[in-house]
């Protein structure tokens, strides 16, 4: 599968972004990543096709044999895909959060290019975060980002490209704030 | 044990036993209601939550009063939604339609909410994303920034409340069913005493609203659904047993609907009831389906539910358990045929369930059911009237009257707003006839679909032209309130239905979506000739994804607690701000 993920990394103006995300197991190390996001949008949007057309398709099941526990088949067959699309759904959620567009953003980009008139600068990397202070911090610059970045920092021996699943990212505490310092539990 | 007939006259004796459980049952949901404020509160019990910025302003922003301080977790939100989408007037009216006739009326909400999950996952993560990243409260709002119209965000608006005014009226007359059965002011010729429920239970409605704001149909909706589960779960186990199981209820309602159709053809009319669509009656049957799930989401109250969630993907996760509340309304629906097997016989379809539970349930039972049907009257109404209320603070009077009102003044507004959305409902059911509320929420599906391509498409780029949509809106408008107001019925002159001949296919279908359809080419049609004659379209202020300014000062906006505490999950994306005490983005436009 071709990699609109790695096309995008090859044009991006920031040669600094790259190891970042390919740390995150999205950038260009994994070219099967963005083509395996896209094929997973092709089979959520079937499936949630699936079951409106299903529905939308009433000479299909406008009859009444089989009968189920008394019950015309025009009226089971319609509830029969209340929990075929339940599971459907369900298979939806796992898929997207299993194969992210990208990381921050679990839908393909379908914009056009941001026009200059509109909205005047644009961040030039997807990934990074503006901060309480101004600064822009990229994904996993920030000093309390995330665990799997500090765990990296620690472990020089990790695989370079070996992709590691973010966890959680840390917003900055407000001035005056007692630091939260590590994680949700304090 | 044989069906019973009805009396003659429903309300013609009071029932003190059901109305003794009910009082005392509205009376604890009364008290719950009012603990709402204190529940959940910015700052307070909320887990996670600091008494940070976000907190300090109480229910004074309106991300606090009209959408929870949005920090509902699945638990919640399923309840909120739940309560939000199927409401009284549903399980009253629905199981109604299938008592009188059968599946294209009635048996069509199935489907509809089977197939409105699907367009739920699609639709609702996107609204939350662009909602929580600009700080949009209502539709109206994203209207604004996407197309930097404001007459096209008015339009929405006006959509909006007044289809959604017509829907607070009818919870008001599942409720009258409800009291109604129980014989609530029989005998007593003067008017005000049989309303006085309505009007008690309305009153407290809205000053638990006033106080707690979206909290309030939140924690009710708890209540609600334990009460409807369980009388549901009962009346499903029990009453088909007691009629010979389904398919002698489906015999005796196939038998009812053919002498109704004998009679309907023998009078020169046209036969209406049917237990299995015919092939006529097939395209009336999906596109009320489609029309209706389509539609559904673009409520404004709907959208309220959702944006008072948390996160992204408690959304998604939702829409994977919400379809339990279509099995629920598919029992509810098949209520209806029961009443027919048990023997109810009524004129007014939609006492046949609250008949059919009076006359198989010992009276204390069905007093749970009343007051659940009733409960689940106030809890949609009031998330209809927050949402209501939200639309015409941001949207008429921020946008023409107040342009720099702040945000406690909004929540005041808006406070306000939702009392007087509350009052006008009540003075209109019970000032009017029942048949103009029904009316006019047929009609107020027909209006809310048309602003689908401005709300909807509104939420993906490339976007389509603001002259265009407007043209398409009103077009849409026009087209379907003509048609619904030559559709005559047995008991209405006009806006007697929602089917009316589809041009060009000959058969019925439903209004709205063939009012949609011409919306839809004239916005797509009217943007590619815009375009062409290079007409500008309006400054897009939405913030998309990726595409954010960079010159967002964040140091002035206060993260809520709950965020800066929890972490954000990285990949709900990065989150916006929130607007706290800061205009929107588009807010000078």
């Amino acid at each position: 599968m071709t990699s609109e993920r790695g096309a995008t990394a090859a044009q991006r103006p920031d040669p600094d972004a790259e190891p970042r995300i390919t740390r995150l197991g999205v950038g260009g190390t994994a070219p099967g990543m963005a083509g395996a996001a896209l094929a997973a949008r092709i089979v959520v949007a079937a499936a949630l096709g699936a079951q409106i057309v299903a529905m939308l398709l009433v000479g299909t099941y406008a009859r009444r044999g089989p009968q189920l526990w008394g019950l015309p088949f025009f009226y089971w067959y319609t509830l029969l895909w209340l929990p075929v699309g339940a599971v459907a759904m369900a298979g939806c959620v796992w898929l997207l959060g299993r194969f992210p567009a990208r990381p921050g953003q679990a839908r393909p980009s379908r914009q056009d290019p941001p026009s200059k008139q509109d909205r005047g600068s644009v961040l030039s990397d997807r990934t990074s975060q503006p901060s309480r202070s101004g600064r822009v911090y990229r994904l996993g610059e920030h000093p309390r980002h995330d665990r799997a970045m500090l765990a990296e920092q620690r472990d020089p021996d990790a695989e370079p490209g070996q992709p590691v699943r973010p966890t959680r990212i840390e917003r900055p505490a407000a001035p005056g704030e007692p630091s939260s310092g590590e994680g949700p539990g304090t | 044990m044989t069906g019973v007939a009805a009396d003659a006259e429903p309300g013609a004796t009071f029932h003190g036993e059901q109305f003794t459980v009910f009082a005392v049952l509205f009376v604890a949901v009364a008290v719950v209601g009012f603990w709402a404020s204190r529940w959940r509160r910015g700052g307070g019990g909320g887990p996670g939550a600091t008494g940070g910025a976000g907190g300090k302003g109480g229910l004074n922003s309106l991300d606090e009063w009209g959408l929870g301080g949005r920090r509902f977790g699945g638990f919640v939100a399923w309840f909120l939604i739940g309560g939000d989408v199927f409401t009284a007037y549903t399980f009253v009216a629905v199981p109604g339609a299938m008592y009188a006739s059968g599946a294209v009326s009635g048996w069509y909400a199935v489907a509809y909410t089977t197939m409105m999950w699907p367009i739920f996952f699609v639709i609702m993560p996107r609204m939350w994303d662009v909602a929580r990243r600009n700080g949009f409260v209502t539709p109206a709002d994203l209207v604004r920034g996407r197309y930097g119209s404001q007459t096209l965000a008015l339009a929405v608006a006006v959509t909006g409340v007044v289809a959604t005014m017509p829907y607070i009226a009818l919870q008001l007359v599942g409720m009258q069913a409800v009291l109604e059965v129980m014989g609530v002011g029989a005998g007593s010729g003067n008017g005000f005493v049989r309303d006085l429920p309505v009007i008690v239970a309305f009153g407290v409605l809205a000053v638990c609203t006033y106080t707690a704001g979206l909290r309030a149909p939140a924690l009710l909706a708890f209540v609600k659904d334990f009460l409807i589960y369980l009388v549901v779960a009962v009346a499903v186990v029990v009453l088909p047993h007691r009629f010979g199981g389904f398919g002698h209820i489906f015999d005796a309602a196939g038998a009812k609907f053919d002498a109704s159709n004998a009679a309907a053809v023998a009078a020169g009319r046209r036969p209406s009831a049917t237990l299995v669509p015919g092939s006529k009656d097939m395209l009336a049957y999906a596109t009320l389906a489609l029309g209706s799930a389509m539609a559904l989401f673009l409520y404004p109250h709907s959208i309220t539910g959702v944006l008072s969630t948390r996160s992204r993907d408690v959304i998604r996760r939702n829409a994977v358990v919400l379809p339990l509340y279509t099995v629920l309304l598919a029992f509810i629906a098949l209520l209806g045929y029961v009443a027919i097997a048990a023997g109810v016989h009524t004129t007014n379809p939609r006492l046949a369930i609250p008949l059919l539970f009076d006359h198989e349930f010992p009276a204390w039972f069905a007093g749970v059911a009343f007051t659940a049907i009733a409960v689940g009257a106030l809890v949609p109404a009031a998330i209809m009237s927050i949402a209501a209320a939200n639309l015409f603070t941001r949207t008429i009077y921020v946008g023409y009257l107040r342009r720099d009102a702040s945000a406690a003044e909004q929540t005041r507004v808006s406070k306000i707003a939702s009392l007087l959305v509350k009052v006008g409902a009540l003075v209109f059911v019970l000032g009017f006839d029942t048949q103009n509320s029904i009316n006019l929420q047929l009609l107020g599906g027909v209006w809310i679909l048309q602003t689908f391509p401005a709300v909807v498409l509104g939420l993906w780029r490339p976007r389509l032209h603001r002259w265009a949509l407007l043209a398409g809106w009103a077009v849409g408008m026009a087209y379907g309130t003509t048609q619904a107001y030559h559709q005559h019925s047995l008991v209405a002159k006009h806006f007697g239905g929602a089917l009316a001949t589809v041009p060009g296919v000959g058969r019925a279908g439903y209004i709205a979506l063939t009012a949609f359809a011409l919306n839809l080419v004239i916005a797509v049609a009217g943007t590619l000739v815009l375009r062409a004659v290079r007409i500008p379209n309006g400054p897009d202020t939405t913030w998309d994804d990726e595409l954010r300014p960079a010159t967002v000062a964040e140091a002035e906006v206060p993260v809520p607690a709950q965020l800066r505490k929890a972490g954000v999950a990285l990949l709900d994306g990065p989150v916006a701000p929130p607007p706290g005490d800061q205009p929107p983005p588009h807010a000078d436009l």
